[in-house]
């Protein structure tokens, strides 16, 4: 099994905490794993990426070339089509629909959408939407993460696990809170 | 044995703790900059941030002259600053080990150059090891004390942006013996002076020999014997991306790539049908490839400039095999989106100043920080940036050479105390006249909030004398010093109305916490009324990223999300909109 994953978003919007949270995860599956990080002028306000490489056999690079990626979980509906190159012939996008749109000339948000949901097999989720219904609008990330689940070939049950680890130590409602977003589309 | 996931500067943090360093210096700068919060955070290392790279080189030097292991950390052009101490220091070497890491940064992700720290090896003689990956951080950083050590000089360790921030798997150890500084007097080592320094020199090239000839057996070269035909020497992660790339290829992978390993190039390349240098930035190792003879490909098919990537060396790759680079489909539209560069955040108190000097027509020398973006529009209220604490200088001989126009200089609080006190003094003492402000937010904010000497902490978490500009100017014999709450755009404008129709040098203090550090409200955030605003959009000259306007003919609106409520919006509406 190998896994090529962008994750692509804008600072500020949790990218570095799902990364985390998948990369941990992939090694508790026994994956070999690679987790390059964009960080530094690109942490305020400016797009972020991560790459994520999830293997079970033997991978030296830590980068994902062009055109070879199996999945782009966007947390920013643009963000998402900035990578797009980057994707597999037979690779899915998982996007956020809510836009970020506090910069100039940003396109008609319907247009993006409809790009993604053009590439067979993606989809376009109100992660916001859905995080907020849940009480919880900064579990957003975790909502999406949800939604890419069945994409990342890493048992549901594992990842569930992690995100427990990771948010206990900010007490049991916040951990009730992300396991909630994160139920709330993965099946 | 315990593994974890570490980060190429988490693995360096660990590494030094294992390898039993006592000591640790450094000045913050991306993509160095944790490194030094994580190993301070084992406790038992005594770390600091020193004002600025040579400082810290040269305290660091002071540790391991006196036999205890030492560890600097600074980003590429950090080592411009700390040149000097390490020419020398190279001459009369060190006795406890010493491994310098600097962060160099193909691509340019957060550096205003891209230069290639191999030169300044060469240049001070010392030998640089190239980690390629968190696992090699972890055992280089290790090696690299032992090195220094064993050869009397100090260690040279370059990782790049990919290095430090790439998560590999790595299997961790115990705490190495971390010994105490005893030093043992020996003038004729330790003070070169020409009568001695001439002797330091000659020894200094017998130990390149030496050095050479132990690289050539070192387990920090690698060599991925995959066939004859095609043969690449390389270094660094670039070599991790040829394995990838290259799956028929043998790849000779430096990891102590200076001084030069010639027998192992040598056997490496009689192997091989034909060889390929392939290296991130200049062709350093490629030259010395070609000087022992060996015919080879290298900068006619690898771009000097920015990261290879993967998809960068698919083009080599495509060159070296006479067929044109393929070009990735671009898809929809994807190249012209808009970017995102990075801004002021809402709230920064750098933007009452940058919003303050848009009233007038002045020349604003700045600096490396944050308050670079006061460059971008609708502020654009800086038209210079060279280095750390030129925002002052600049400014000076601009305005000495006869700049007609006012010059105001910038530095933050970080910048001021790491290079902008000498500026200073030096303006005073010529009689400058620029306006000098210190935008001072009380954190090293760019690089994420390290501690410096005005804000009363150490790296360690002790509270510590707070270094105060204010008494520092006024001791370096400023007579006009003005502190402004940057967050009452009115006072601002008379301050900077006054300094620049003065005809004296005026030092201005803008001081106000980083809102990203404070973390809290500083007011109610406000509404737009619809009914009052005129569409004048002068709320929206001050470039705040919670100020959206959706239409062009409608209302801004605040984004609640983003508002910190820091009012200056509110001081800018003439209509009470806001």
């Amino acid at each position: 099994m190998r896994k090529d994953i962008i994750l692509a978003g804008v600072g500020g919007q949790g990218i570095l905490t799902i990364a985390t949270i998948i990369a941990q995860s992939a090694l508790k599956a026994g994956f070999n794993v690679r987790q390059p990080e964009i960080h530094g002028m690109s942490q305020r306000g400016g797009a972020v990426e991560a790459h994520l490489r999830l293997s079970s056999e033997p991978i030296f690079s830590d980068l994902i070339a062009h055109g070879t990626a199996d999945l782009i979980i966007a947390l920013e509906p643009m963000e998402a089509l900035r990578h797009l190159d980057s994707l597999a012939a037979d690779g899915v996008v998982i996007a956020n629909k809510k836009p970020i749109t506090n910069i100039a000339d940003y396109p008609p948000v319907e247009d993006i959408i409809a790009e993604i949901n053009a590439i067979p097999g993606s989809k376009v989720i109100d992660a916001d939407g859905i995080a907020a219904s849940l009480g919880n609008a900064r579990s957003m990330n975790i909502v999406l993460l949800g939604a890419a689940t069945p994409f990342l070939g890493i048992d549901s049950q594992i990842l569930k696990e992690t995100i427990v680890g990771l948010f206990q130590r900010k007490g049991q409602d916040v951990v009730d809170a992300n396991i909630k977003a994160f139920e709330a589309v993965a099946k | 044995m315990e593994r974890r996931l570490l980060s190429g500067n988490e693995a360096l943090a660990r590494g030094a703790w294992e390898g039993g360093v006592r000591v640790a210096f450094g000045y913050p700068g991306t993509p160095s900059t944790e490194i030094l919060e994580n190993l301070s955070k084992y406790g038992d290392v005594y770390c600091e941030w020193s004002p600025n790279e040579k400082v810290a080189l040269e305290a660091a030097a002071g540790a391991s002259i006196g036999g205890a292991r030492s560890l600097v950390t600074m980003k590429l052009v950090g080592l411009n600053v700390a040149a000097d101490p390490l020419m020398t220091l190279s001459y009369i070497g060190v006795v406890g080990g010493m491994v310098i890491v600097v962060a160099d940064d193909p691509g340019q992700s957060s550096s205003q150059t891209e230069q290639d720290t191999r030169h300044y090896a060469r240049l001070a003689k010392v030998p640089v090891l190239e980690p390629a990956s968190a696992v090699e951080c972890l055992e280089f950083v290790k090696r690299g004390f032992e090195l220094s050590e064993e050869h009397g000089c100090p260690v040279i360790l370059r990782t790049t942006t990919c290095v430090s921030h790439s998560r590999f798997l790595c299997s961790l150890g115990g705490r190495g013996i971390a010994k105490d500084a005893n030093f043992e007097r020996n003038p004729t080592r330790f003070c070169p002076l020409p009568i001695w320094g001439r002797k330091l020199r000659r020894d200094v090239e017998d130990r390149m020999v030496r050095q050479s000839l132990a690289s050539d057996t070192s387990p920090l070269n690698k060599e991925y014997v995959r066939g004859t035909g095609l043969g690449i020497v390389t270094a660094s992660v670039c070599g991790l991306h040829c394995l990838d790339v290259f799956p028929e290829a043998s790849v000779l992978k430096l990891g102590w790539s200076w001084p030069f390993p010639d027998q192992l190039l040598k056997d490496f390349a009689s192997r091989m049908d034909r060889v390929v240098v392939i290296e991130e930035g200049d062709p350093i190792l490629e030259e010395h490839v070609k000087s022992l003879g060996i015919p080879c490909v290298g900068k006619e098919v690898v771009p000097r400039c920015g990261e290879l990537t993967p998809m960068v060396l698919r083009g080599v790759k495509a060159r070296l095999e006479g067929r044109e680079p393929e070009v990735v489909a671009p898809v929809a539209d994807a190249a012209d989106l808009p970017g995102r560069p990075p801004m002021l955040c809402a709230g920064c108190p750098h933007r009452g100043i940058f919003y303050g000097l848009t009233k007038y027509d002045v020349v604003v020398t700045g600096d490396i920080g944050c308050y670079s973006l006061g460059v971008f529009p609708p502020l654009s209220r800086t038209d210079v940036l060279l280095c750390m604490g030129g925002g002052f200088t600049l400014a000076h001989g601009l305005s000495q050479a006869g700049e007609k126009r006012p010059v105001v200089g910038i530095v933050g609080d970080s910048t001021f105390f790491h290079s902008g006190i000498t500026g200073l003094l030096n303006m005073v003492y010529n009689r400058g006249k620029a306006v000098l402000i210190v935008v001072d937010n009380r954190t090293t904010a760019m690089t994420g909030h390290q501690e410096h000497p005005g804000t009363g902490r150490t790296l360690m978490g002790e509270a510590t004398s707070e270094a105060s500009i204010e008494a520092i100017a006024a001791a370096c014999g400023v007579k006009r010093i003005k502190v402004v709450n940057p967050y009452d755009l009115a006072a601002v404008d008379q301050v900077l109305k006054e300094a620049l129709g003065a005809d004296e040098m005026t030092l201005v203090i803008s001081r106000a916490p980083c809102v990203l550090k404070e973390r809290r409200l500083l007011g109610e955030k406000p509404v737009v009324d619809e009914s009052k605003c005129k569409r004048c959009k002068a709320c929206l000259k001050l470039g705040c990223p919670a100020l959206e306007l959706k239409d062009s003919a409608g209302c801004p609106s605040v984004n609640p999300a983003l508002c910190v409520g820091c009012g200056m919006c509110v001081q800018t509406c003439k209509f009470g909109a806001l």
